[in-house]
């Protein structure tokens, strides 16, 4: 399992232009560092993490790794949480970075929120981060890479305006308290958190009838 | 021991079926297997992988059902390079390394070496042969009992092919190692293989020694008009021309007393392939 998840990091790491992240952190930075909201992108990086990680699927699909896999001494659930546990190391890293761009954008004064308020909403842009990955990589699994690539942006659109609506809905409600908008965060944890083995469980099935 | 056995190997497609495939590799030797494109030589290959989920039959490595800790001892090389493009050799003998027990990196890095493989670029700078090159270095380096080659030395250059039919020879000299190797490129099997498998039509049309195919079968040749006194009982295989026939038979003693005015020829293994397939269209 540590061999495939080194797999994957390698290989995008590798397909990675250097020359073009470093760019693309450094605007995503800046704008961190100098609009208004600038810690709205320290939650979109997460989800762009999360997405990464999706992503390496594609690359699968060219190079056929994913039928060579299947030879190698690997239970399909251990190839399958390989990859899980490659897209949680994707989105884990992309909170290391978000908690840097917040961080930028408070020293610069941009943050426009308490350090509670920001939090809260790192937390759920991760569960989101992760419920993504719980959908996706069964969708992914079942109906490979070129066929799941509609689905996969579909969803994220869907996940990104679902998220702003919730967002909206919650601050124009004033009749939320701060306990109810803890528990509805904690009941989308929990949510999250059982879709988990489903999502493992959905997607060794599917590997496991595929024929590749 | 047998290193395989495969058994009643069926699948069903809606345009192409594998039927009833059955053969043994003992250990310690190379087959080949040799069939038309689309005869079912990659079917059979991932239907012992697992690739493809057979509708019938069974398969056994080292006298044990496919399952993870067999794989071990099994190396796998495909028709092209599966490794990503983006990695390095050195990357991927990290990646390789916990993987597999028996993973060598002195091995994998001296069979790179000796293919004369740059261990810090990128896979995607690698031609062809360089990338089936790699994928051969990376399914030895773990000392594999069990080798499946499936058209391994496509895209080679003739001096390369050489190399890997050698280090393939080499690799069976103990005894312990067994090879099936898939292939279009017969000559390499002339060299090396000790039994051949003729696949066609999704069938196993003929499960010979080496030696008994070259020495035991015979290609009979005449004119048109000579191809009436041949019987058809006789015939494996037959390619008709304008102004001559080649007709391959079993038994060469008998077939020169019982033809004597027909030329008779050792076949080789394309030879053998091309008139089994002529065979199946008379």
């Amino acid at each position: 399992m540590i061999g495939l998840i080194r797999y994957d990091l390698m290989q995008m790491k590798g397909s990675m232009k250097g020359a073009f992240l470093g760019f693309y952190l450094i605007f995503l930075l800046g704008f961190s560092a100098f609009i208004d909201d600038g810690g709205v992108f320290s939650f979109l990086i997460i989800l762009i993490g999360g997405m990464l990680g999706v992503g390496v699927f594609n690359l699968d699909a060219v190079s056929h790794w994913d039928r060579y896999t299947i030879s190698l001494p690997l239970s399909t659930r251990q190839i399958v949480l390989a990859r899980y546990g490659f897209v949680g190391v994707c989105i884990a890293c992309s909170c290391v970075l978000a908690a840097g761009f917040g961080g930028v954008a408070s020293f610069t004064g941009h943050m426009k929120m308490t350090l509670a308020e920001w939090l809260l909403s790192l937390v759920f842009f991760l569960l989101a981060a992760v419920l993504h990955a719980e959908v996706m990589l069964p969708i992914l699994y079942y109906f490979g890479a070129e066929r799941g690539r509609v689905f996969s942006l579909m969803f994220f659109f869907l996940l990104f305006f679902g998220i702003n609506f919730a967002a909206d809905w919650l601050t124009e409600a004033e009749y939320f308290g701060d306990l109810q908008i803890w528990m509805m965060g904690a009941a989308f944890a929990v949510v999250v958190i059982v879709l988990l083995p489903v999502s493992i469980a959905v997607s060794v099935r599917s590997l496991s009838k595929k024929e590749l | 021991m047998n290193a395989l056995e495969v058994t009643g190997l069926s699948k069903r497609y809606s345009d192409f079926s594998l039927n009833n495939l059955s053969f043994a590799l003992p250990q310690g030797t190379i087959t080949g297997l040799v069939g038309r494109n689309g005869a079912g030589k990659t079917t059979t290959i991932k239907s012992i992988l697992g690739l493809v989920h057979p509708d019938g039959g069974s398969v056994r490595i080292l006298g044990e059902n496919v399952n993870p800790s067999v794989m071990q001892e099994v190396g796998v090389v495909y028709d092209e390079c599966c490794f990503s493009a983006f990695l390095t050799i050195h990357q991927l003998n990290q990646v390789f390394a916990p993987i597999y027990r028996g993973w060598s990196g002195d091995l994998f890095f001296g069979l790179c070496e000796r293919y004369q493989l740059p261990a810090d670029k990128k896979i995607k700078t690698f031609s062809r042969g360089m990338k089936q090159k790699l994928s051969i270095a990376a399914a030895l380096a773990h000392d594999p009992k069990l080798l499946l080659l499936d058209e391994p030395t496509g895209g080679l250059d003739p001096v390369a092919r050489s190399e890997i039919i050698g280090d393939l020879q080499e690799f069976i000299e103990d005894g312990r190692h067994t090879v099936l190797f898939s292939t279009h490129i017969t000559a390499d099997l002339d060299r090396i293989a000790d039994r051949i498998l003729i696949v066609s039509d999704g069938s196993l049309k003929l499960n010979e020694d080496k030696d008994v195919l070259l020495e035991e079968y015979a290609v009979l040749k005449g004119s048109p008009e000579q191809l009436r006194q041949v019987e058809q009982s006789d015939v494996l295989g037959l390619h008709r021309g304008a102004y001559s026939f080649e007709a391959l038979c079993r038994g060469r003693e008998a077939m020169q007393k019982k033809y004597p005015d027909l030329m008779l020829d050792r076949p080789d293994i394309e030879q053998v392939l091309v008139l089994m397939e002529g065979g199946a269209r008379k």
